[in-house]
């Protein structure tokens, strides 16, 4: 048991150290849903930032209301063929891999349909602000 | 047993419910909405109404009988013996009829309060949606006015008659700067009007009510449709949210009940060990706590029932009859469940139907969750807001009340800090 241990640790950091280093690993790790508060943006493109995490400068997030991380995403396009507002485009990375680029990301509806259909869960949308106030206003009710 | 709580009137509306649900509803209808032949009960609606016993609170001539509360929670537990979807079923003119009777305009009240009781129109309510329920005022749904009508977009889920509803109570939101309490309206909408299915549920139990997503995409409904107040859908909401939840409750009594007397006359007759059953205190202390619990939960919706007949605001006596009446309930059906042993959980017995049917009343409504959200909400306000010098500050009758020093809520997390 301890070895069987000792091996799924040892392949959880070879995925990481691989998808750190944008070299495509299609295993399910996901987008680090956090990445707007806790990634440096280090540019725009087509009007969204580029972000990129603090330990790897090459793994890099498009976008700021849709998210795709690049290192997670192989181009697929099942986001494209399913987003209602057409959100997405296909390019090609740096390093020449096609990636979809959330390029009109403002005409995101917040369905959630991208996140779904994603493989690798690449993709992450901003979810909309605290709703204290609706919760006040069950709890209040005429007198809120 | 509860005769002692209930005027000559309700006992007497109790055992005229109790009678219809004994001669007039087909076992053949509750097995059929149970194995997914039936797609909503309208016979049944149709039985209750030509008994004058739909929406009993409201006036007569609109077709109610002018009740109050109380016998309308006494006519729900009769009707809960059948099933929680039955009990549904009936409930649901009295919900959306409370909005159209309290709201709604005198041609809203002809055109649609008056058949449903009549049993020639079916209604339903859309409040959840996709992305929730307990977060009510999150709605999503919107209604933006359009001359004389308001063009309506978006979804509700788990509608009860989302298939077999006439019309619909549906709210949406008509401002978009307003805080959220008076951000959306009521409508009446049609089926009509475009209304679509897009999803029939499978569900655990309840079933046979054609629990459905309901679409609506730029339906236009007419400004006459409006229930209560433009944006003005919190008062509805507050008003409807009174009979939503306490049928909730009252309902879930008679499940339990029908269970428990289920296990008694079992647990009477079952041998074991060379004795009956209900001679082991496993046995009949279940009995005893159940029993105890289910009226411990008639006694909350009686009194949330009677507070609701002021007219007063009874947010959280109805809440607290809602979580206690649904749990006391399903504890019920589960205990019950375990005195009869592996055949209670087959279908010779009808102990699995409404263990699957009950499960479903601490969900519903406003999960009890969301219910207790409330109570905690109304009762910090009520103590909180209370004259301390009207009751004996007990906080006093002990010898160490004076050591204040000692009475310490909050501090400075860097007092020890170095200076």
């Amino acid at each position: 048991m301890e070895k069987e241990g000792a091996l799924v640790d040892f392949g959880k950091n070879l995925i990481s150290t691989l998808s750190k280093r944008n070299i495509v690993v299609r295993f399910p790790v996901p987008i680090d849903r956090t990445y707007r508060d806790t990634w440096n943006i280090i540019g725009t493109h087509h009007g969204h930032p580029v972000r990129c995490a603090q330990e790897s400068e090459t793994t890099v997030i498009h976008g700021e209301i849709v998210g795709v991380d690049f290192s997670l995403c192989f181009g697929c396009e099942k986001c494209i063929e399913a987003c209602p507002t057409h959100v997405f485009d296909l390019i090609l990375d740096e390093s020449g891999q096609p990636v979809v680029d959330p390029i009109r990301e403002e005409d995101c509806i917040l369905c959630l349909v991208c996140e779904i259909v994603c493989p690798v869960a690449a993709i992450n949308v901003k979810s909309e602000g605290g709703s204290d106030d609706t919760l006040n206003s069950l709890l209040e009710g005429t007198r809120g | 047993m509860f005769d002692v709580l209930l005027t000559k009137d309700e006992r007497e509306i109790r055992d005229e419910v109790r009678r219809f649900v004994r001669d007039k509803v087909d076992r053949d209808l509750i097995l059929a909405m149970d194995s997914k032949t039936k797609e909503y009960p309208y016979e049944f609606i149709k039985a209750a109404a030509k008994e004058n016993l739909l929406g009993l609170r409201f006036p007569t001539e609109y077709g109610g009988r002018g009740l109050g509360w109380v016998s309308e929670m006494v006519a729900l537990e009769e009707v809960g013996v059948l099933g929680i979807a039955l009990g549904c079923a009936y409930s649901l003119p009295s919900i959306v009829g409370e909005a159209i009777n309290k709201f709604g305009t005198p041609e809203q009240k002809k055109e649609y309060l008056l058949p449903t009781l009549q049993g020639k129109k079916i209604c339903g309510e859309g409040l959840t949606e996709p992305r929730g329920g307990s977060d009510f005022f999150g709605t999503n749904t919107t209604a933006i006015k359009q001359g004389d009508s308001f063009v309506v977009n978006g979804e509700k889920r788990f509608v009860a008659g989302g298939v077999g509803a006439d019309y619909f109570l549906v709210y949406a939101k008509t401002n978009f700067e307003a805080p959220p309490h008076q951000s959306l309206s009521a409508f009446i909408i049609d089926r009509d009007m475009g209304v679509k299915v897009e999803e029939e549920y499978e569900l655990m139990g309840c079933r046979g009510m054609g629990a459905a997503r309901i679409v609506m995409k730029d339906l236009e409904v007419p400004e006459s449709n409006l229930v209560g107040g433009l944006d003005d859908g919190n008062s509805v909401f507050n008003a409807m949210m009174v009979p939503e939840r306490l049928t909730s409750a009252a309902g879930p009594i008679g499940m339990g009940r029908a269970a428990i007397e289920i296990a008694v006359r079992y647990a009477d007759k079952r041998e074991a060990f060379g004795r009956t059953i209900k001679k082991f205190e496993a046995i009949s202390f279940k009995v005893a706590d159940c029993t105890t619990d289910l009226d411990a939960a008639r006694g909350l919706v009686y009194r949330a029932a009677k507070k609701a007949d002021t007219g007063e605001w009874c947010r959280k006596e109805v809440s607290q009859a809602k979580v206690f009446a649904t749990e006391a309930g399903f504890t019920a059906v589960h205990e019950a469940m375990q005195i009869l042993g592996g055949i209670g959980y087959t279908d010779v017995y009808p102990i699995e139907r409404l263990y699957r049917d009950a499960r479903l009343a601490t969900i519903w409504t406003g999960s009890n969750e969301v219910q207790k959200l409330i109570v905690q909400n109304e009762v910090f306000g009520e103590i909180l807001s209370e004259d301390r010098t009207l009751k004996r500050d007990v906080e006093l009758d002990t010898p160490g009340s004076h050591k204040t020093d000692e009475k310490v809520f909050t501090e400075d997390p860097k007092k020890y800090y170095p200076r």
